[in-house]
């Protein structure tokens, strides 16, 4: 791929819009909660568009192009199925308690709810994880660009680490949800003229239809055995494992999203933004599902155009957006597409270092290190965060270059402390008997039952290290991997519920605010319903569901 | 000038305004060929009507809360 002058016009152009906001934003930043809650007065639409441009990072915007020209169209339950619904509980059901406990982070509500050892499990355990998948997107930028313009890896590296860096130190978390929300429209206005472009050219949707196999045009038809579909999942291991307790557990406890719900300047606004956002984040699989498609049928069809291969003769589809960018594009065009694949790449990384510097500052520093110094100390402490967090993302990147290996094994530890997560949140919010020592020990049952459960089955040769003979083989990694989501939740909930009723809970005192049996509910009468959380969230429902069933 | 830049619609509007005007100088300069689409030109077109929306929005606020503020001085004078 070749760029002009006029393409590094644009990307520089943005770059230059990308910083200017942060030092726009510089003199609002007083204190603490300024750099790292951004004084909670961000309005719905800027607070909507952040939470899911925290999520649209490089793995999104690239991995879902891929998994289209690999999976079809199914692709989509990571939409419909697998964020949808979890967006719509958080915002019905769990806003009020993160929102209305006035806690500054989600491990925070863990300590109000339940106790230290909880919170600091999910703190330590979170703020690694934010720092890894931040050093991942770095290193999958710099990859990217080597291997489309031939820039250096160190390059790449530093120049992207140092813009985020730039733009989060001075204007703090409202700078990088600004830059997100920048980063949404770049995104969408970006890649959509590829998807209207390939779309013409291959017929519309009854194009792909007829091209391609009908198994790559349905949603559901081919649900219902795991060997009748390209991912080898069922329709129980797509519902209670992606659509239950991955995406809930995402969704709804991940601070990297909910942060950026916990900053709308009320309390209506904090739960409206996941269900607003909702809204747009159904219609994404549009523009990063399709054009997968969209190349599986040029493939087929146009000479001129080829996914190109892995070096064992396979598709590497990790190249398909890229490919159709450059197939597409004329100059111009192409200088804003790679600058919405750069902007996704720093987007991502931005939400997760302002994650990690927020509980990094308010969850490990202040409460083991320094408890009461004055404002200003935090807020320094909380720029040094900053500093600290993009020092460790280039030194991730750098290492996922040395030893690949090692990042998958992270990725996968990661994700065992994660699958329990929202087992704990549920029972904390919905069952006041819920202890502390329940909640702890269940994470922790949760968990190892999630490295047992990897370590005695088997699929596309991963896992099976606890066992000479595997006691299971799934279809695909993917089935693996909700079936080790399912495990773990149900082993955390049982664990939580079993030790609680075995030691001492909270007295209701301690509790208002906290659990839903004991937390006052907001009376909305005379409100539109359009500005009440339920009615709208019925409404998005009721548009996803119909999704659903038109793509079947 | 300040106060239309604390204002991200302005920002997002202004950006996508130069990309609007660059997409459409080199569409419009592009040689015509027969049935292939002119991606310059048509997303230039539709960036510069969502950046005109953008900033036409934030400026008629702008001078809405400039025009009700002259308001208030006017009433706590009076």
């Amino acid at each position: 791929m070749k760029l002009s002058m006029i393409d590094y016009g644009i990307i520089a152009v943005y770059f230059v819009f990308v910083l200017g906001i942060g030092f726009l934003l510089k003199r609002r930043v007083k204190s603490s909660g300024d750099f790292l809650m951004s004084g909670k007065s961000i309005p719905l639409w800027i607070t909507s568009l952040a939470f899911i441009s925290a999520n649209l990072g490089a793995q999104e915007v690239i991995g879902m192009a891929a998994s289209g020209a690999k999976y079809g169209i199914m692709t989509a339950h990571f939409y419909w199925v697998g964020a949808i619904p979890a967006m719509i509980f958080l915002g019905v059901f769990m806003m009020p308690f993160y929102y209305g406990s006035r806690a500054r982070s989600v491990p925070e509500y863990l300590k109000l709810r339940f106790d230290e050892k909880t919170r600091s499990f999910n703190a330590l355990s979170f703020a690694a994880m934010t720092v890894f998948s931040s050093g991942v997107s770095l290193y999958a930028l710099a990859i990217l660009l080597q291997s489309l313009l031939g820039w250096s890896f160190e390059v790449s590296v530093w120049l992207s680490g140092g813009i985020v860096l730039a733009y989060i130190l001075t204007g703090g978390l409202t700078s990088a949800i600004y830059n997100e929300v920048l980063q949404f429209f770049l995104i969408v206005l970006g890649i959509a003229p590829l998807v209207f472009a390939g779309l013409h050219q291959v017929g519309g949707w009854s194009g792909i239809e007829q091209q391609l196999p009908a198994v790559m045009t349905h949603t559901w038809q081919n649900m219902g055995s795991a060997a009748d579909n390209p991912m080898g999942v069922n329709m129980f291991q797509m519902v209670m494992g992606l659509g239950f307790v991955l995406s809930f557990g995402y969704w709804c406890t991940d601070f990297l999203v909910v942060q950026r719900a916990m900053v709308a300047h009320n309390m209506s606004a904090a739960q409206r933004t996941p269900i607003v956002a909702a809204v747009p984040k159904m219609l994404i699989p549009f523009i990063v599902i399709l054009p997968g498609l969209i190349a599986l049928v040029l493939t087929k069809t146009d000479g001129s155009f080829a996914l190109p291969l892995k070096p064992d003769g396979r598709m590497d589809f990790d190249m398909t957006l890229p490919v159709m960018l450059s197939h597409y594009y004329p100059t111009g065009l192409l200088g804003i597409g790679l600058t919405a694949l750069m902007a996704s790449f720093m987007s991502g990384m931005a939400g997760n270092v302002t994650a990690f510097n927020a509980v990094w500052t308010y969850d490990i520093y202040q409460t083991h290190f320094k408890k009461n110094a004055p404002d200003k100390h935090y807020l320094w402490v909380g720029r040094m965060a900053t500093l600290f967090g993009i020092l460790l993302s280039v030194a991730t990147a750098y290492l996922a270059r040395s030893f690949n290996n090692i990042m998958d094994l992270l990725q996968l530890v990661f994700g065992f402390v994660n699958a329990p997560l929202f087992a704990t949140f549920l029972l904390g919010m919905f069952w006041r008997r819920t202890t502390g020592h329940g909640a702890f020990w269940g994470l922790l049952s949760g968990t190892v039952m999630a490295a047992i459960t990897q370590g005695i089955t088997i699929a596309e040769g991963k896992g099976g290290w606890m066992l000479s003979t595997p006691v299971h083989e799934f279809s695909s990694a993917m089935a693996q991997a909700f079936a080790i989501a399912i495990v773990a939740w149900t082993s955390c909930f049982v664990i939580t519920i079993l030790i609680s009723l075995a030691t001492k809970a909270k007295p209701a005192d301690e509790l208002r605010g906290l659990v839903y049996s004991l937390t006052e509910k907001p009376k909305e009468t005379g409100v539109a319903w359009y500005l009440r959380p339920a009615p709208l969230a019925g409404a998005v429902l009721a548009a996803v569901i119909a999704l659903n069933f038109v793509l079947r | 000038m300040q106060k239309y830049l604390d204002d991200l619609r302005f920002i997002i509007g202004a950006l996508f305004m130069i990309f609007a005007l660059i997409l459409m100088v080199l569409g419009i300069t592009e040689p015509v060929v027969p049935g292939k689409l002119n991606l310059n030109l048509y997303t230039g077109l539709f960036m510069g009507l969502f950046s005109g929306g953008m900033l036409f929005f934030s400026i008629r606020d702008q001078l809405k809360a400039e025009e009700s503020s002259k308001k208030k001085d006017v009433s706590v004078a009076l």
